[in-house]
């Protein structure tokens, strides 16, 4: 499936960028979100543009980066190191999102940009299409991360 | 979630960060460890406690700490949770994700509920920046707090620091490079100093295809290590080219990794080179009055993002410990003597260590005073001793001790208290 066949008028409101750029359907990969609870709920995927959070910065790499969903992508190989990047700051603050969620995306859920950052390759932006519900979000397994 | 008790903030936006604000860690959605000052001077420290996406408000904390404080925890020495204990109260910031405040409160350590405390091991996490060759110092304390310092302190921590830096890029000099210091105009109203290095990009630079970034995050190592790692460093590991520690082989691996692979001299050559160094750029620091119009100097680098990134603090205890290691580095080169029973010397001890037995005296020889090195030994603890008489007291005391020279200077000198 490509981007004509599902619409993101919603992410692009008001905004010349396009967010889609180099972002890619995947319904294939396995992704990490921290989340306050074990259950996902649609806050989960709420962007930071949808809470509200203002970007001052005209860049259009940070204003795509504050309507995108911080994930990790979860591969066989770098299950692990994925999964501990989560886990580096938990020490500092253990009741901030103390939960990990493994999940996949159906086709219609949206798109996956990879955004990797100095302090963690795995960092992907999800960018919600607009019919985003939590049908098409699968969630495979929930860790606390306490006992990572 | 849990409550707080409503404790208003005395002091109007104590809490607030205002200015110099530096993030050193954000997931991508939320600022989780950041840095700042309020508009009163003081230094504040916030720190993610939780988000509670039902009410839609993020909660940190914001705690005021110290100068020793906040670079004790960026070097790991000393964890958040410490912190806490130890300041006792601290801000709770509620605030929304439009980064309007909610809710400002004045808390507690024992107020913050046990499963949002920080754990023991919550050091400071790595924190990366993209540095460049721009640094600063900043005067601290009595009348530069009020942007006033004498001409003679500015004229002479500016030359003092600057001979600091020419001293320590003597380590790109193996390495063909060229580097030249200027010193920016200060800003008016401030006493901000500004240096900027200056790194000549000849031949050999291509060459050697040394990355000026990999030169740029090795210098800030080095410094980092001068200015932070340096004071609890073991003498011996400066004495001894069997005995070494973890941050200095850090350091020498660093450098190591700047060098061409055909061009790489031996572990033991790097090592020595840095030593030198060390020894040279740290004793340009010497003799810098804390006691006129500041007390401390803040040493910072400017990253690319124009972001000020902390890398050293010093005030006057920082000379006094590390004035042995200094003294050691200059013995690793030089022909020792020693005497060959114990000798009478007349000493003032001046800078004496109960723990450690280690110090510093004023020592009557060849006619004069002399500075030189004292190391007692014999006991658990030197508490009570003539030592610490010599120096509460202000008296020249009379000791048996061995003396070790470099050349006809009296370097050192061991006491045995063994009784």
């Amino acid at each position: 499936m490509s981007k004509e066949n599902i619409t993101f008028h919603n992410l692009h409101k008001g905004i010349d960028c396009d967010c889609l750029k180099e972002a890619k359907v995947d319904a294939e990969s396995r992704f990490g979100r921290k989340t306050n609870k074990e259950n996902l709920r649609l806050s989960d995927f709420k962007s930071g543009y949808e809470k509200g959070k203002i970007i001052k910065n005209k860049d259009c790499e940070k204003i795509c980066g504050n309507r995108g969903v911080s994930l990790n992508i979860i591969n066989t190989e770098t299950r692990n190191a994925a999964i501990n990047k989560f886990k580096e700051f938990f020490h500092l603050s253990p009741g901030y999102r103390p939960y990990i969620n493994i999940i996949s995306f159906k086709e219609k859920a949206g798109m996956i940009k990879e955004t990797p950052r100095n302090n963690n390759p795995y960092h992907c932006d999800f960018y919600k299409s607009d019919n985003f519900t939590l049908e098409y979000v699968e969630q495979i397994e929930t860790i606390p991360l306490k006992d990572v | 979630m849990f409550k707080v008790s409503g404790h208003k903030a005395i002091i109007k936006d104590l809490h607030k960060i205002v200015s110099n604000r530096f993030i050193f860690y954000n997931d991508g959605e939320n600022d989780l460890l950041y840095s700042g000052t309020n508009e009163y001077g003081n230094r504040i420290l916030g720190s993610i406690v939780l988000e509670d996406d039902e009410n839609e408000f993020i909660r940190f904390l914001h705690i005021l700490i110290s100068d020793d404080q906040y670079y004790s925890f960026i070097n790991k020495k000393i964890s958040l949770l410490s912190i806490l204990k130890e300041n006792e109260s601290f801000f709770i910031v509620d605030q929304l994700y439009n980064g309007d405040e909610k809710e400002i409160n004045l808390v507690t350590f024992n107020e913050l509920p046990e499963e949002y405390r920080p754990l023991e091991n919550s050091f400071c996490p790595e924190f990366l920046v993209v540095p460049t060759f721009d640094y600063t110092l900043s005067l601290k304390g009595r009348e530069s707090d009020v942007h006033l310092t004498k001409p003679n302190d500015l004229s002479d921590v500016n030359t003092k620091f600057s001979s600091f830096l020419e001293s320590s890029l003597k380590l790109g000099e193996n390495l063909n490079l060229k580097s030249s210091i200027f010193i920016e105009a200060p800003l008016a109203g401030s006493f901000l100093l500004k240096f900027k290095v200056n790194i000549e990009s000849q031949d050999q630079f291509k060459l050697y295809n040394i990355s000026k970034e990999k030169l740029n995050e090795f210098l800030n190592g080095f410094f980092n290590y001068v200015f932070h790692h340096l004071p609890d460093e073991d003498s011996d590991i400066f004495t001894s080219r069997e005995k070494s520690s973890e941050k200095l082989d850090n350091i020498v691996d660093e450098l190591s990794t700047l060098y061409d692979q055909g061009q790489l001299p031996n572990k033991e050559k790097i090592r020595d080179e840095i030593i030198t160094v060390i020894n040279n750029s740290v004793s340009n620091l010497s003799g810098i009055n804390y006691s006129s119009s500041f007390n401390r100097i803040e040493f910072s680098n400017i990253s690319r993002a124009g972001q000020s990134i902390p890398i050293g603090s010093i005030d006057d205890n920082y000379i006094p410990s590390i004035e042995q290691k200094l003294e050691s580095l200059v013995e690793l080169e030089e022909i020792i003597t020693k005497d060959e029973n114990p000798t009478k010397y007349s000493i003032q001890v001046y800078q004496f260590n109960t723990m450690t037995g280690k110090g510093s005296a004023l020592v009557n020889y060849d006619d004069k005073m002399d500075k030189v090195s004292i190391h007692a030994k014999g006991l658990d603890n030197y508490e009570n001793t003539v030592l610490t008489h010599s120096m509460d007291e202000g008296k020249i005391i009379n000791v048996l001790g061995v003396g070790e020279r470099t050349g006809d200077k009296l370097k050192k000198i061991t006491i045995n208290l063994e009784k």
